[in-house]
Order: structure tokens, then C-alpha cells, then sequence
């Protein structure tokens, strides 16, 4: 187990290394430049010369690279061509707020998707099957920008429940579990909104998984043995239907980070997801390299913790 | 007395295509001790028969449609499904034909043996483990104590099989139903295995019922035949009478079929046709279609279950005379 570990950390770093040519090379590739978003018609073409020369921007492409490589070999991402603040401080600082977030949709998903699933299968072409299988549906269908503003008009302004956006207010002054419960209102709706296809894809995942686990020789032998069907489902097909739904919990990873984007512009939620909008509408190219580094460096974690998790569920891959 | 009777059981399955009686009136009783072998061709119903034994027949779609299963003396049709999960795996137990397939993949053997002991026999975690391991050395697996702790996957198809029968054992079985144990092993293994059951039948006591498209097993194994085909028995005898002198077309159509080794042939010899679908059986005899000694009369009504000299039965008009 610890020798598998080892190698897929170690398979990482190569990975991470070609991150970093992609995520500068596309960046490169992008139509305008840091400087477009500084420069009116009446800018100098001295001062353009001179402010690329201040950034290197003048120098050949491989040496640019290399210099950025360098800088963040030495944990600097560079300043923002916005405002000047470093890179990494302010998505350090953004960061909390989006992990509360997607770690909040994340567990959702799965811990209402699969239970959903599995209810689904052993209830299979029952009412409460298809009224499930409806709701998934609606649920991988229905944009999240849409949904998160139908909540809004539902929750926040018609019924009042929840506030519309933000991530607290700034005249609060409770502490403890009233700070708590305060934050928790302002999460509510944008959990709720990037869970949603989630818990909708890992239900029907669950659910087909499951039933053919259940139609495996294994589990005919385990009720041959006189189990109970509890024991069954859960302990002898649980295990089994879970091998494929890992595998969307790896890849959900990134479509949480991509989701945030929406969902924190929709309920104006600090997180890097809506310092990431204002940074292409800035043309913050730094603060965009950093960001989709960050983003892919989490993305790498994630799958590399859900290939972890399938060694512990599957001796087939742990050996 | 029988230990097992089966008494005129039917099981029907229901489906979009009409209703399918795959076993359709069987009778067959197995005695204390005895090895009863069942069989016939492919979907002639010998599995779901033992399936229906176990009570596991898949009821969204089956049935059970009559008849009574008599397991010293009890119709364990009418038992409440918890009472029956007590006699699973315990007094009745079952092996089955796909051992690569038969074992969970993500348990170790010896936690799927365990299971068993600590919900049958009461044992705790220990005392199970220490038994899983009596049976690993039972069934004739070398180094058990280091074996019991390997997933499935480690172990090749015949060891797999030897695991299933450890399990199977775990409950000190009354009856233990091998519905085809040996046809996806390859043949030396196959004959360790059918030499490994013959062993533990002698030893435990045991009754079994062989199920086998194979009259190699049959010949090797059973005290009793019942010869199946399109979901009914339509022979019975002694396995030395049902060598020596098989007595329905069918049963006879399958003896020839095995080739002769002193005997140099260029094409095997085949049953001709094929067996009737489930949902659509000929209203006379079933096997009238593909027999060669078929008249008109064979195909008006259904043949009845005779009763000939010594106790052997035949489904056949042709043997009335």
C-alpha cells in the first residue's frame, strides 16, 4: 500500500512539470497581452517598450518560461499586472472561502448521491425509482447559473430565507456557533447549487453500478450462504458498486473548480473562482497563471487521492 | 427416510415474452448419504431447480408455482424467508459452477469463510478464523494458515472452487447442491475436484445433488440419476441401470453421443434439433420433435411419469409396451 502511494507521487511531479509548459504556453497563446489591458490610444510606444521591458515580455519565449519556471520553483507566482499584489497571496487568500465550498459540495454529492442510488437500485422500477431517476435528470440538466438564480429569486427575495450572496455580512458582530450558523445561511444556496449535477451524476452512477453488482455469482453466493439482504447490499455489493463511482470522484474534482467560477460570480462568493472572472475581465494574465496552475495542482491531488481510494477498496489494484 | 423430497415443484418464470416453466412438475426424493446427479442439456432446468432448493430462484420475475420441497420433513416453500436464511449456507449449501466469479473480489477468503461460521455456528472472530482455516486444510489447500488471508484474485480457478466448498462447508451441510462444479475447471482439476467431494461426502456424511451436463461426472459420482430435459425428469434409475440400459430416446441419444475411444469415428455423433423455448413447449411429449422413434400419438397429450419393474421411471409411451 505505502509502495503504491510512493509511485503515485512520484508519477506526479512529471505531471505537475508539464502543467506548468501548458499553463504558460496557452496563456502565451491568448490573443492581446498583459499590456492591453493598461494601454489607451494615447499610450507612448516608448512607455509600451519600456513597461515590456520592465516585465521581460521583450525577451525570447523559452527564456520567459524559464524565468517564470524559476520564480515559482521558489514559490513566487509572479505580481498581478493589475494591482500589483502577489499572486499567491491573494488566491491564499481567496482560498479558504472556495475550499469551504467545493469540499461542502464535494461531501454532499456523495453522501446524499450514493445513498440515493443505492435506494434506487434495490427499489428498482419502483415509484420512488423513477421520481429519482426524474430528479437526476433535471438535476445534469438544468445550468447551474439558472438554478443558483432561481434560488436567489425563491430563497432570498420572495421568501427571504437566505441572504442573496456574499459570504456573511459585515455588520455581524455574534461569535461561536452564531458566527457559524451565520456563514452557514450565506453557503446554503451555492453548496446547493454546485451539488446539484453532482449528486445527480453520482446517483445514476451508483445506481447502475449497483445493480450490476448485484447481478454478479458473488452476490447469489452470499445469499447461497444465508445472509441477510442488508448484509448483502451493504457490505457485499456496497463495496463492489463503489469501484466505478470513485472513478467520478476523481474526475468531478475539476468540474467543482470549473463550476465555482459560475456559482461564485452568481452569489458573489469570495472565493478563486470570482477572483479568477475579474482577473480575465482585468486581463490579469498572472493572477490567471497562478489560478490555473493552483486549480490543476488540486485537480492532480484529488485524482491522485481517488486512485489511493481505489486501492483501498479494490485489492485487485492494491497487489 | 428421504432427507430431501421434491414433490411435483414448479417453477414458472414471467416474462414480456408469456410465462416460461422452467421447471415444470418435478419429482425426485435424495437419501441420507446419497449423491443424486441431475442432467441434461442447457436450460433444461436443472439449475433452477437446485436455485428453487435454495429458495433463490429470482422472484421479479419467477415463481413458484406448486408443489412442495420437503427437507427432513419440512416444506421449506412455506418457510418465512428468515427461516429459511437459517437453513442457507447451514443444513442446505451450495457450490456453483463459476468459481472465478463466485467469491467477492474485495474480501479475503477467509473473512467470506468466517461469515459464515460467526452467522451459522455462533463462533467469534477468532474461533472463526481458526476454523476457516480447518476448512482451507480440509479441502485440500496447501499452507492455509498463510492462504487465508488472499483475495480471490490470488488463487487459480480450481483453488477458488476448493474455497467455495470450504464455505459450503462451514454449516456442516445435511445437503450440499454442486450445480455444475467442475465444467469451467480444466480436466485433471476437475477430476481432484469430483475426487475432493467424493472424499468429504464419505467423511461428513453428507448428501449431495451433482448437477452436470456431464455423464463423466454422473458416471464418477452419483448413487442415482434423474435425466432432465425441457424442464421435466423424463428418466430415473440407478446410475449402473441408466449405463447399462438407458430406456428414454433422449437419455439414449445422450449415451451415444459420447464417443467410443476404441472406436475411430469422423464425426461425432449429435442429438438432432434443438430444445423446445420455454415459452413455447410442444403440447405433447417435448422431446417427440427431435426423437427418432416419434408417432402421431406421441404429440396429443402429455407423457405421465411410468413407474417399471425395479423402481426406474421413464417418461416415454414406447416403454408402456
Amino acid at each position: 500500500m505505502g509502495k503504491y502511494i510512493r509511485k503515485r507521487l512520484l508519477q506526479a511531479i512529471p505531471v505537475i512539470f508539464g502543467i506548468t509548459i501548458l499553463t504558460f504556453f496557452i496563456m502565451k497563446l491568448a490573443p492581446g497581452g498583459p499590456l492591453t489591458g493598461m494601454i489607451s490610444p494615447r499610450t507612448s510606444s516608448e512607455s509600451i517598450q519600456r513597461a515590456m521591458e520592465a516585465m521581460g515580455l521583450n525577451k525570447p519565449i523559452i527564456v520567459q518560461y524559464w524565468n517564470w519556471l524559476k520564480e515559482l520553483l521558489q514559490g513566487n507566482l509572479g505580481y498581478s499586472t493589475y494591482n500589483g499584489q502577489a499572486v499567491l497571496a491573494q488566491i491564499l487568500e481567496r482560498l479558504p472561502a472556495t475550499l469551504l465550498l467545493t469540499v461542502t459540495a464535494f461531501v454532499l454529492s456523495f453522501v446524499v448521491g450514493i445513498p440515493l442510488g443505492v435506494y434506487s437500485a434495490t427499489h428498482k422500477y419502483s415509484k420512488a425509482d423513477y421520481g429519482l431517476t426524474v430528479f437526476s435528470f433535471v438535476g445534469i440538466s438544468i445550468p447551474s447559473f439558472f438554478f443558483g438564480m432561481g434560488l436567489i429569486y425563491i430563497f432570498a427575495l420572495k421568501l427571504g430565507w437566505l441572504p442573496t450572496s456574499g459570504f456573511g455580512s459585515s455588520t455581524f458582530r455574534g461569535e461561536g456557533l452564531a458566527l457559524v450558523l451565520h456563514k452557514l445561511k450565506y453557503l446554503i444556496m451555492p453548496a446547493a447549487v454546485m451539488s446539484l449535477s453532482n449528486i445527480a451524476t453520482v446517483m445514476r452512477f451508483a445506481r447502475s453500478s449497483m445493480i450490476e453488482t448485484l447481478n454478479q455469482d458473488y452476490i447469489r453466493t452470499a445469499r447461497a450462504k444465508g445472509l441477510s439482504e442488508k448484509v448483502v447490499i451493504y457490505r457485499h455489493a456496497l463495496k463492489n458498486s463503489l469501484i466505478p463511482v470513485i472513478t467520478i470522484f476523481g474526475q468531478s474534482i475539476p468540474n467543482l473548480f470549473g463550476g465555482a467560477y459560475i456559482t461564485e460570480k452568481v452569489f458573489a462568493w469570495p472565493g478563486m473562482g470570482l477572483l479568477g472572472v475579474d482577473a480575465i475581465n482585468n486581463r490579469d494574465y498572472q493572477i490567471l497563471m497562478g489560478l490555473t496552475l493552483f486549480t490543476a495542482i488540486l485537480v492532480l491531488l484529488g485524482n491522485l487521492l481517488a486512485d489511493i481510494m481505489y486501492a483501498f477498496v479494490d485489492p485487485r489494484i492494491r497487489y | 427416510m428421504s432427507l430431501l423430497e421434491v414433490k411435483d415443484l414448479k417453477t414458472y418464470f414471467y416474462t414480456d415474452a408469456g410465462c416460461g416453466k422452467a421447471v415444470d412438475g418435478v419429482t425426485f426424493s435424495v437419501d441420507k448419504g446419497k449423491v443424486l446427479g441431475i442432467v441434461g442439456e442447457s436450460g433444461c432446468g436443472k439449475s433452477v431447480t437446485s436455485l428453487s432448493i435454495m429458495r433463490l430462484v429470482d422472484l421479479t420475475t419467477g415463481k413458484y408455482e406448486g408443489g412442495s420441497i420437503l427437507f427432513d420433513g419440512q416444506d421449506i416453500l412455506k418457510l418465512p424467508e428468515k427461516e429459511m436464511r437459517k437453513l442457507r449456507g447451514n443444513k442446505i449449501s451450495m457450490i456453483f459452477q463459476e468459481p472465478m466469479t463466485s467469491l467477492n473480489p474485495v474480501f479475503t477468503i477467509g473473512y467470506q469463510i468466517e461469515e459464515s461460521l460467526m452467522l451459522h455456528k455462533g463462533l467469534d472472530k477468532k474461533a472463526a478464523r481458526a476454523r476457516a482455516i480447518e476448512l482451507l486444510e480440509m479441502v485440500g489447500i496447501p499452507e492455509a494458515g498463510k492462504r487465508v488471508d488472499e483475495y480471490p484474485h490470488q488463487l487459480s480457478g480450481g483453488m477458488r472452487q476448493r474455497v467455495m466448498i470450504a464455505m459450503a462447508l462451514a454449516g456442516d451441510p445435511e445437503l450440499l447442491i454442486a450445480d455444475e462444479p467442475t465444467t469451467a475447471l480444466d480436466v485433471t482439476i476437475q477430476a481432484q475436484i469430483l475426487e475432493l467431494l467424493k472424499e468429504l461426502k464419505e467423511k461428513l456424511g453428507m448428501s449431495i445433488i451433482i448437477i452436470t451436463h456431464d455423464l463423466g461426472v454422473i458416471a464418477e459420482m452419483a448413487d442415482e440419476v434423474a435425466v432432465m430435459y425441457a424442464g421435466e425428469i423424463v428418466e430415473k434409475a440407478t446410475t449402473r441401470e441408466l449405463f447399462d440400459a438407458p430406456k428414454h430416446p433422449y437419455t439414449i441419444g445422450l449415451m451415444n453421443s459420447i464417443p467410443d475411444v476404441n472406436e475411430e469415428v469422423d464425426r461425432l455423433r449429435t442429438l438432432e434439433g434443438l430444445v423446445p423455448s420455454l415459452y413455447d413447449m410442444p403440447s405433447g411429449c417435448r422431446f417427440a420433435p427431435r426423437c427418432q422413434f416419434a408417432c402421431p400419438e406421441c404429440e396429443k397429450e402429455r407423457i405421465p411419469l411410468k413407474e417399471l419393474e425395479g423402481g426406474r421411471q421413464v417418461r416415454c409411451r414406447r416403454c408402456e409396451q
